[in-house]
């Protein structure tokens, strides 16, 4: 009996010494907690790229226009999780504004598909350039607005809504993109950034490409050959890791590039992507359609 | 380093007599793996550094009364399968241990931990830190641990600590305790018919810190368009779990009963739902001279428990479930190894048989013969979704039941999915006295989709004949002929292998795997028909032992006990010392 006592005297001293901090019934009603709702007037509001994007003769270039989110989606061709990484991408801008959530698929990785090893292959060195930059091992995993380092997705609405929330300073800089296809598949492309304070930044400039038809494996493990992919990276137009520039408060800055656009891609789904970065973060971003000048 | 091996080979020597059973001992050891990479664009390797090594230095102070110790590990580039994280080099193990009698018999004794340390509560269910190197695994506690035998056949547990998670330690603090009373030291009459009964208990707590996790957006119509809500998931910051336990051994029968169960744990494993975790294992056994039968069943739910609850991978698990299959030693055999299902669970079975042909007998021969059977069978749980779907894996669902209970499941039914089977035969048997032959079969079903996230199910017969000539008592020749054949995945593999010993010092060892079949292109077009040579020259002197090769190694999963680990395809010149002393 005295073992039985001396186990019974244990178990006592357990439950009185950690009982009071070890226990935490959570409410079946209190495990969801509302952080966030946004009205969206789908009358009111067509689902395109707003036209003010585009650079027009009366453009106040000075006037605030928000923070907007980049999301450099890592992914890949052969990564089974990766259209689930799509689809979330697909509710955050149906919530917050395709003009506010900027998403770029960057074809990487063991998992990313080459040309060189498939036609219908998305992935890029320059896509590998960033995902060994980042230090991505993982597929889907997400770098937004380059702060706060590569992200699994569970972490991203937390982080766009954080982004975006009233605590965030205001961006720095406005970014206006106007780029315009000849006949002759050569887009020209002005970017003008507006300071709104002093700036001391990068501008990155990125063709992203819309609506190409090539094969996926889902997660359920089949291949889809039909999926759909869209904001995928294709390349950059002034380098990996593109301009420096520094601004004072209220000054303008031009940008002018050109690109030849390859036959194989299509002129009518390719944009433009801008964003301007510093060591700590985007400070602004924007997408821009190009526009057909024939 | 050159001078640290000597350094440490001087303190071997030291052993410092305080009385005669009471003196002080150095002990340790020094593993270092070594990787000269080169690039192979055929096998997919890549040279992404000049060298790579892991390299672990032990050492250990023990008296009578304490015991110190400490380990090196210098892994600023380390081998490929380990993930950035691991980059970086220092003392992440070190302990001082206080002692009250002899804590190894099993009269009374207390023992005290302050440091990092390991420790498993039953069959480690709720509770098993360790160190397995080859998997990147040492999940550590950081903290102080106490283990006091106040009476023979009593012994009490109790720790708290922080969790290792490669150079750091998790927020989160685990504590626990845990009882283990062996009846038969209460009761005269079984130790007299020589039964053992002993029962046990443990009881795990995680305070984790609340992450601030957000779920998609869920939409929902109203009248002029639609309404989106966003929702943070609330999250436990205590996580409690319980493990009860009875082993009986009754002469040549031993029978193990454990039931461990867990409380609501939303996780990145689990898909942020809520409900409980459970595991119930039946595990029986028989053995006598030439017979061995083992007979086990589990079944577990929702038991994925880490101390980083949004952590992927192996690191900061606080449990481990045994797989019920078997590590396998020969190289085909190990291509598809199971990995255990926590988050998703699982229904598994193993029984394994071993009989001994005697010596001089018609099947056993002149020399005897041993065969040994095993089968394992794991298969999903039943699980009802609320919803009606049909999901398989709880990480895919993208957050979808997050904050939910998700599903209910009858106990006793099966789901719809195979995830492994085996069922494999070894005869070893010794034709000459010079000739020992090992033939076995294995017949595997393997999905790969479950454990690896796609490619079906894979169906192999796997074929090997292992034999082992011995030329006179230095020198032996070993040799391996396997064969692994399956219409799935990347087709047909062959190996083998030849290992010259001449003893006591030198081994000569020379291998191919190839993948030497077409799959079925209707459904599978991985062939690839690589070879992945390899050859080794290993030396061992004293306590000694060096290894030097070179050759390509297939990408693939490195398995034990059920947790893996991804291995890519590299090629190059390697290098492995060991020494202990």
């Amino acid at each position: 009996m005295k073992r039985l006592h001396i186990v019974l005297v244990f178990w006592a001293l357990v439950a009185t010494t950690m009982m009071p901090v070890a226990c935490s019934n959570i409410d079946e009603s209190d495990r969801l907690v509302v952080v966030n709702v946004v009205e969206r007037d789908t009358i009111a509001k067509p689902d395109t790229i707003p036209s003010d994007t585009i650079k027009p003769d009366t453009t106040d270039y000075f006037a605030p226009t928000g923070r907007h989110v980049l999301i450099e989606d890592f992914t890949g061709q052969e990564c089974v999780n990766c259209p689930n990484a799509t689809d979330l991408i697909v509710q955050l801008q149906d919530m917050l504004g395709e003009d506010k959530i900027i998403a770029v698929g960057v074809h990487s990785g063991p998992l990313g598909v080459k040309p060189e090893k498939d036609p219908e292959g998305l992935a890029t060195a320059l896509g590998d350039t960033y995902y060994n930059f980042w230090n991505i091992e993982m597929q889907p995993y997400g770098v937004i607005n380059r702060s706060d380092g590569p992200l699994s997705t569970d972490w991203w609405t937390a982080k766009v809504n954080w982004d975006l929330s009233p605590e965030q300073p205001d961006p720095s800089v406005n970014i206006w993109v106007k780029a315009i296809a000849g006949s002759n598949r050569k887009v020209n492309i002005e970017t003008t950034v507006a300071a709104l304070e002093y700036a001391r930044a990068k501008l990155q400039l990125w063709l992203v490409e819309d609506g190409i038809v090539a094969y996926q494996k889902m997660p359920d493990g089949t291949k889809k050959s039909d999926y759909v992919h869209n904001h995928v990276l294709r390349d950059a137009v002034n380098g990996a890791w593109g301009e420096d520039f520094v601004l004072e408060y209220g000054e303008l800055k031009t940008f002018t590039h050109s690109y030849d656009i390859p036959e194989k891609w299509n002129m009518d789904n390719l944009h433009i992507v801008a964003f301007a970065y510093n060591d700590d973060r985007v400070i602004q971003t924007t997408k821009s359609q190009i526009s057909n000048n024939k | 380093m050159k001078g640290l091996i000597i350094l440490l080979s001087c303190c071997a020597s030291l052993t410092v007599p305080a009385q005669n059973d009471n003196k002080l001992t150095l002990s340790g050891s020094i593993q270092s793996d070594m990787l000269l990479p080169q690039s192979d664009s055929v096998i997919g390797a890549e040279k992404t550094e000049d060298f790579l090594t892991n390299t672990y230095i032990d050492l250990r102070l023990q008296h009578k009364y304490f015991e110190a110790g400490a380990r090196l590990e210098y892994l600023e580039h380390p081998l490929p399968g380990f993930e950035n994280d691991f980059k970086g080099w220092g003392v992440p193990h070190f302990y001082v241990k206080g002692r009250l009698g002899n804590t190894a018999s099993n009269k009374p004794s207390a023992e005290l931990t302050a440091g990092t340390f390991y420790e498993q509560f039953g069959s480690g269910f709720i509770l098993r830190t360790y160190e397995e190197r080859t998997l990147g695994i040492d999940n550590s506690l950081f903290g102080g641990r106490v283990q006091v035998k106040p009476v023979k056949g009593v012994v009490l547990k109790a720790l708290s600590g922080r969790q290792r998670t490669y150079w750091d330690w998790t927020k989160a603090w685990v504590s626990g305790a845990d009882a283990e009373v062996s009846l038969n030291e209460w009761m005269p009459l079984m130790q007299g018919k020589g039964v053992n009964v002993t029962l046990g208990a443990s009881w795990v707590n995680k305070n984790e810190p609340q992450d601030y996790i957000e779920l998609p957006p869920q939409k929902e119509a109203t009248a002029t368009g639609y309404r989106y809500t966003t929702y943070q998931l609330t999250q436990p910051r205590n996580v409690n779990a319980w493990d009860v336990r009875a082993n009986i051994n009754a002469g040549d029968v031993s029978l193990l009963a454990e039931y461990a169960q867990k409380g609501d744990d939303p996780s990145q494993a689990n898909g942020y739902i809520y409900g409980k975790g459970n595991v119930a294992m039946l595990s029986a056994s028989y053995s006598r001279k030439g017979l061995s039968l083992l007979l086990q069943a589990k079944r577990s739910e929702n038991m994925s428990f880490k101390s980083e609850r949004s952590r992927k991978g192996t690191a900061a698990a606080i449990n481990h479930l045994p797989s019920f299959t078997q590590d396998q030693t020969y190289a085909l055999a190990a291509l598809y190894p199971y990995a255990t299902q926590l988050a998703d669970g699982e229904w598994a079975y193993q029984a394994e048989l071993g009989y001994n042909f005697k010596r001089k007998t018609t099947l056993g021969g002149k020399y005897g013969m041993n065969v040994k059977v095993n089968y394992s069978y794991v298969r999903a749980i039943d699980r009802q979704f609320n919803d009606g779907a049909n999901v398989t894996s709880l990480t895919k669902t993208n957050m979808t039941y997050a904050g939910t209970e998700a599903y209910t499941s009858k106990f006793f039914k099966w789901g719809p999915q195979t995830y492994y089977q085996d069922l494999d035969i070894q005869i070893s048997r010794r034709l000459s006295k010079a000739f020992r032959l090992n033939l076995m079969y294995m017949n595997q079903r393997y999905n790969k989709s479950v454990v690896e996230g796609e490619g079906g199910m894979i169906h192999s017969d796997i074929f090997v004949a292992d034999g082992k000539y011995q030329f006179n008592p230095k020198t032996t020749l070993r040799m391996e002929a396997q064969y692994l054949a399956t219409r799935q995945d990347e087709g047909d593999w062959a190996f083998l292998l030849a290992e010259l010993s001449l003893a006591p010092h030198w081994m000569f060892t020379l291998s191919d795997q190839w993948n030497c079949g077409d799959s079925d292109p209707e459904t599978h077009s991985e062939n690839t028909h690589h070879h992945y040579y390899q050859g080794l020259i290993t030396y061992n002197i004293g306590a000694h032992r060096l290894q030097a090769g070179y050759g390509r190694t297939r990408p693939g999963f490195n398995c034990s006990g059920g947790v893996c680990r991804w291995i890519p395809a590299q090629k190059g010149f390697t290098l492995s010392y060991n020494y202990s002393f």
